[in-house]
């Protein structure tokens, strides 16, 4: 029984671990940070996988927001502040992007620009929001523009990102 | 509620991407759980974010796969007691179902909490009763003993009528003496049943520690017939029943009598 637990668990790793490595670089953008939450997102899914409900969606959306809540969190800690001011940025931005061309599915290749071609508005809405976990308000008060104006941007960039995924 | 318009306001996409509050996302999760159409739009947006993930998917460097594994392995050989069963599902079924199965247990739970408060008033209604029961109950047992005295005191104001009205009932009139010029006193005597009743018209107050006493007096001999208090002055008392007497007399005595009268403390006196 328990060692069909963990290879179950292992299952999981392979089908998920490139989305989440993913996922949490893209928010911390580094590699050392990436790693320790990818090994602390895993263990958690492990240790919370009876929390898994089913009826509120599909497994593979729970991993992710357990991935983004941890990463947000560490990019949010004084321990990431304290780090990433002695980091040089240029060295975080050429990993960043190298990350497209080690994508895990052949088919994605090249994703980088299909995402390009949301309007910039638009992309930077969906980076704020779930790369670096502005709430709504934040956003309309960081870019300067209504609630209303927010909620008919992120609906029109999900469209767009609708018709490609 | 307008489904179209809550679908278009964009509130789906913000709960997807994580940029609505605790509170607001959970009335995103229970308008999903209402309306199939909104549960749908958010199974789509859902897979959408998953395939924008998935593109996003980088490899992680091989050896963290066997460091991860290890430390699972290591929690697993401390928790050999197997306190929690671990099932990972890894099903690819269409979360429209998940939604219908939220749905349906969202609607399962309302019912349940309705049936709970109609379950409560119900339950006070029927407490209202039992209450109102009891109260009817008590207020017949009051009634019936309201008429059960009446009849009691009907009865005895009959008996006593046809006592005083006897033949052979005779009424004395005791009457103060110097030492308490005021009081005066009924005494029926039948001289065939030898019953004596008493009524008291009025007597000072006994002080405390003593009690009025009856006194048949037959041929110059007190005969006790018994004490008594004013307290039910006004109605008739039953006394001790006498023989034979020509005079009644009442005097003053220690709490429960006297086995001979004190004579200076005779109150009242009366022949027949």
């Amino acid at each position: 029984m328990r060692a069909q637990d963990v290879k179950a668990f292992e299952y999981l790793y392979d089908n998920y671990s490139g989305a989440v490595y993913g996922i949490i670089f893209k928010i911390v953008r580094s590699e050392e940070f990436a790693q320790e939450l990818l090994n602390d997102c895993f263990l958690r899914i492990w240790n919370k996988i009876n929390d898994y409900d089913a009826s509120k969606g599909k497994l593979f959306t729970w991993i992710l927001n357990i991935a983004r809540n941890l990463a947000l969190d560490k990019l949010r800690s004084k321990e990431y502040k304290a780090k990433m001011k002695t980091d040089d940025v240029s060295e975080n931005v050429s990993i960043s992007d190298l990350q497209y061309s080690q994508a895990n599915n052949p088919e994605f290749i090249g994703i980088k620009e299909m995402v390009e071609k949301l309007p910039i508005e638009q992309k930077k809405l969906i980076d704020l929001m779930y790369f670096q976990g502005y709430s709504q308000s934040e956003i309309a008060e960081e870019l300067n523009m209504p609630l209303g104006t927010v909620k008919t941007r992120v609906r029109a960039a999900m469209s767009t990102l609708r018709k490609l995924f | 509620m307008n489904i179209e318009e809550y679908i278009s306001s964009g509130v789906l996409e913000l709960y997807v991407l994580g940029a609505l509050s605790k509170a607001e996302a959970v009335d995103v999760e229970v308008h999903a759980a209402a309306y199939p159409e909104i549960a749908e739009e958010l199974r789509t947006l859902q897979a959408t974010l998953e395939g924008f993930a998935q593109a996003h998917a980088i490899q992680p460097p091989a050896h963290l796969k066997q460091q991860i594994v290890s430390e699972i392995e290591k929690t697993v050989a401390q928790n050999k007691s197997g306190k929690t069963v671990k099932s990972i599902s890894i099903s690819n079924t269409s979360s429209l179902f998940n939604w219908l199965t939220a749905a349906s247990i969202i609607v399962a739970i309302a019912t349940s909490v309705l049936s709970g408060y109609f379950w409560s008033k119900w339950k006070n209604a029927e407490g209202h009763i039992i209450a109102l029961e009891k109260e009817n109950v008590i207020f017949a047992q009051n009634a019936n003993y309201q008429i059960d005295s009446t009849q009691l005191i009907i009865q005895e104001k009959n008996q006593s009528f046809s006592f005083i009205t006897d033949t052979a009932t005779t009424k004395v009139v005791m009457k103060g003496l110097p030492i308490s010029p005021s009081s005066v006193a009924l005494v029926f005597w039948n001289k065939n049943t030898k019953e004596v009743f008493l009524d008291v018209k009025s007597l000072p107050v006994p002080p405390a520690g003593m009690q009025y006493q009856l006194w048949a007096l037959d041929k110059g001999v007190p005969v006790d017939a018994g004490v008594f208090d004013l307290a039910t002055a006004g109605n008739l008392q039953k006394l001790k029943s006498i023989n034979s007497a020509q005079a009644f007399a009442v005097t003053l005595e220690k709490a429960g009598g006297s086995p001979t009268p004190t004579l200076e403390q005779i109150h009242i006196l009366g022949t027949i």
